[in-house]
């Protein structure tokens, strides 16, 4: 594995050395200096919060481009409002300002880093570089992780990483082709009657570290032409749930306050509620599998990830022979351990505890859980088919 | 004038760094003091329209008024993405269609700082936001987003432009009907409009990585 430079950043960070160092009015050592090998670039965001301030006029809008066709249907105008990452306040309605304040630490920060891995590709092994944004690892206290969290569990106000909130309002309204674009004002009847759907969705105790994106140009040498050589994305999705606060996971209402108009708020003892949700999936793998995007011949647009390749090197690498304890445990993402840079996971899991809905007036419903121990994306193509 | 000196001073102590790296002395506390300002942390505003016009009662408007100007589609070809038509290549591209911004950040600060990394002091160039000054953003997106290609081979045989070629990224076609909600707008299957008032708190800390992970 070798290491590249990205320079115009590391010149940033390296000045940011000299001018702190002297602030402090110490001189850095040429050691200190020699350990930073300048082979990436580490971001640690303190105090972080964002709210997206609930005002008629702040959305994302997106819009619904094209004529309906069909007698009866009618445009989804998807409207996402109040937008808040925050630390979690174990709130049910409207984010407070709780801070993050750490997300991550000195020792394990977000990095953007390239690097170069020697991995199978479709036909035999080759080298590929690859340009990487990883959010901290996953080291939460007690974790049994030893490999990528060698230095040990994250502690202190680190720990807020592992207990975010993630909300946002989804507003849906119905528009014809003879509607003008554009939101209007918000009350009940636009949000919950005939004319459209409002959704709050409130994520407590969430943290997605662990979680990895890597931009690269696919191999070449696929019988499959158009995997070859563009653009392919890869990475590894890591939502956790952390289920020791209150209020913590993921619940999704849609009932309205009866003073809506005024409050903008949803009833929040009632909708569906996912109380431990823990999703841990690879996409891709070094190489040999990709997410990739291209056109459809008609006009229409794609997004596929490569199929598993016919080559020995590959697939003895992306399958799991369940017949092997070891085996299964290394290539298995879970929210224990997720693979290592020599033993990249392929298969995830998903697991849904005590999934529950709460009726007016009533008990709470359980519908109890789910989980999954071995999910393998072989092959996926998702084409848009109305062009 | 300050941010000036400010500048003037990061650059100066920037090369500190390098010199200790050199093997000369550090310069000590007294000559420092004497040197400098104490506040050392240089303040930028940012306030930028993209394609848009403001007029007197603060109403944006798009320069491209209608989708059959093409000049502001931002067009992305991906590597290795053609489709073929009558034995030529014709290259795809992703195109976001009149794309617009408007952003405007009251106040972003940068200044030195440190972290413990492996339990030393580790100095960072520390970028702030405060959610007492909020990000501003209008009609952040596309009007639609649409595949479109090529109309003929971009290069000819002999390595010359081919001037007759429409690229993709500049397709006028309308959307279907323009119905009145699609008025003037190109055709495609998405558009994207971030009109939103955002309050972002945090001190982005940016330093060398040295851990494994790089």
């Amino acid at each position: 594995m070798t290491q590249h430079v990205i320079p115009a950043l590391l010149a940033i960070a390296m000045m940011a050395g000299g001018c702190s160092s002297a602030l402090a009015l110490e001189a850095a050592s040429d050691q200190e200096l020699a350990a930073a090998t300048g082979a990436g670039v580490a971001i640690l965001p303190e105090n972080f919060s964002l709210i997206m301030q609930d005002e008629d006029a702040s959305y994302i809008n997106l819009i619904p481009r094209g004529q309906v066709t069909v007698s009866g249907q009618s445009r989804a105008d998807i409207y996402i409002r109040n937008l808040a990452i925050t630390r979690n306040d174990a709130t049910t309605t409207r984010a407070s300002d709780a801070r993050i304040r750490s997300w991550g630490s000195g020792d394990n920060p977000f990095v953007i880093v390239v690097k170069t891995v020697t991995a199978p590709n479709y036909t035999g092994t080759s080298a590929l570089s690859y340009l990487e944004l990883q959010t901290p690892n996953y080291c939460p206290n007690g974790t049994t992780d030893t490999v990528n969290c060698a230095a040990g569990p994250d502690s202190g106000t680190a720990l807020d990483a592992y207990n975010i909130r993630l909300g946002a309002m989804i507003d849906l309204l119905l528009k014809q082709d003879s509607s003008t674009q554009g939101y209007g004002g918000r009350t009940g009847n636009s949000v919950n009657g005939s004319s459209g759907v409002g959704l709050q969705l409130i994520w407590n105790g969430l943290s997605i570290n662990g979680s990895r994106l890597a931009v690269f140009q696919t191999p070449s040498g696929s019988a499959n032409a158009t995997d070859n050589g563009t653009l392919g994305i890869r990475g590894v999705i890591r939502l956790n749930t952390n289920s020791t606060p209150a209020n913590s996971g993921l619940t999704l209402a849609t009932r309205l306050r009866s003073d809506f108009d005024t409050s903008r708020e949803f009833i929040t003892t009632e909708g569906l509620s996912i109380g431990d949700l823990d999703i841990n999936l690879p996409l891709g793998a070094p190489n040999y599998q990709a997410l990739t995007f291209g056109a459809a011949n008609a006009g229409n647009f794609y997004m596929e990830l490569t199929r598993i390749p016919n080559n020995a090197a590959a697939y003895n690498q992306a399958y799991i022979n369940y017949a092997n304890a070891t085996d299964v445990a290394n290539k298995t993402c879970t929210s224990a351990s997720c693979g290592t840079a020599s033993v990249p996971a392929t298969h995830g899991t998903v697991v849904m505890r005590d999934t529950v809905f709460k009726v007016p007036g009533s008990s709470t419903v359980s519908l109890g859980h789910s989980r999954i121990d071995g999910i393998f994306i072989q092959h996926m193509k998702l084409t848009t088919t109305g062009l | 004038m300050n941010t000036l000196l400010i500048t003037g001073l990061s650059l100066l102590l920037g090369l500190t760094g390098s010199m200790a790296h050199a093997g000369l002395s550090a310069i000590d506390d007294a000559t420092m003091a004497d040197t400098t300002g104490q506040a050392a942390s240089i303040s930028l505003g940012l306030d930028m329209r993209l394609n848009l016009d403001q007029a007197s009662n603060g109403t944006l408007s798009n320069v491209c008024a209608t989708g059959s100007v093409v000049a502001c589609n931002l067009g992305v070809s991906f590597n290795n993405r053609y489709i073929t038509q009558n034995g030529q290549r014709l290259k795809s591209w992703l195109v976001f269609k009149n794309t617009t911004a408007a952003i405007t950040i009251p106040e972003l600060t940068i200044s030195g700082s440190t972290i413990t990394v492996g339990g030393q002091d580790k100095a960072v160039l520390d970028i702030a936001l405060s959610a007492s000054q909020p990000i501003i953003i209008r009609k952040l997106g596309f009007d639609s987003l649409a595949v479109e290609n090529d109309t003929a081979a971009e290069i000819n045989s002999d390595g010359t432009l081919n001037l007759s070629n429409t690229p993709g990224y500049r397709n006028a076609t309308l959307a279907p009907g323009q119905t009145t909600f699609d008025a003037g707008r190109g055709r495609g299957f998405i558009g994207l409009d971030m009109t939103a008032t955002v309050a972002v708190n945090g001190n982005f800390k940016v330093f060398g990585c040295s851990s494994a992970r790089c």
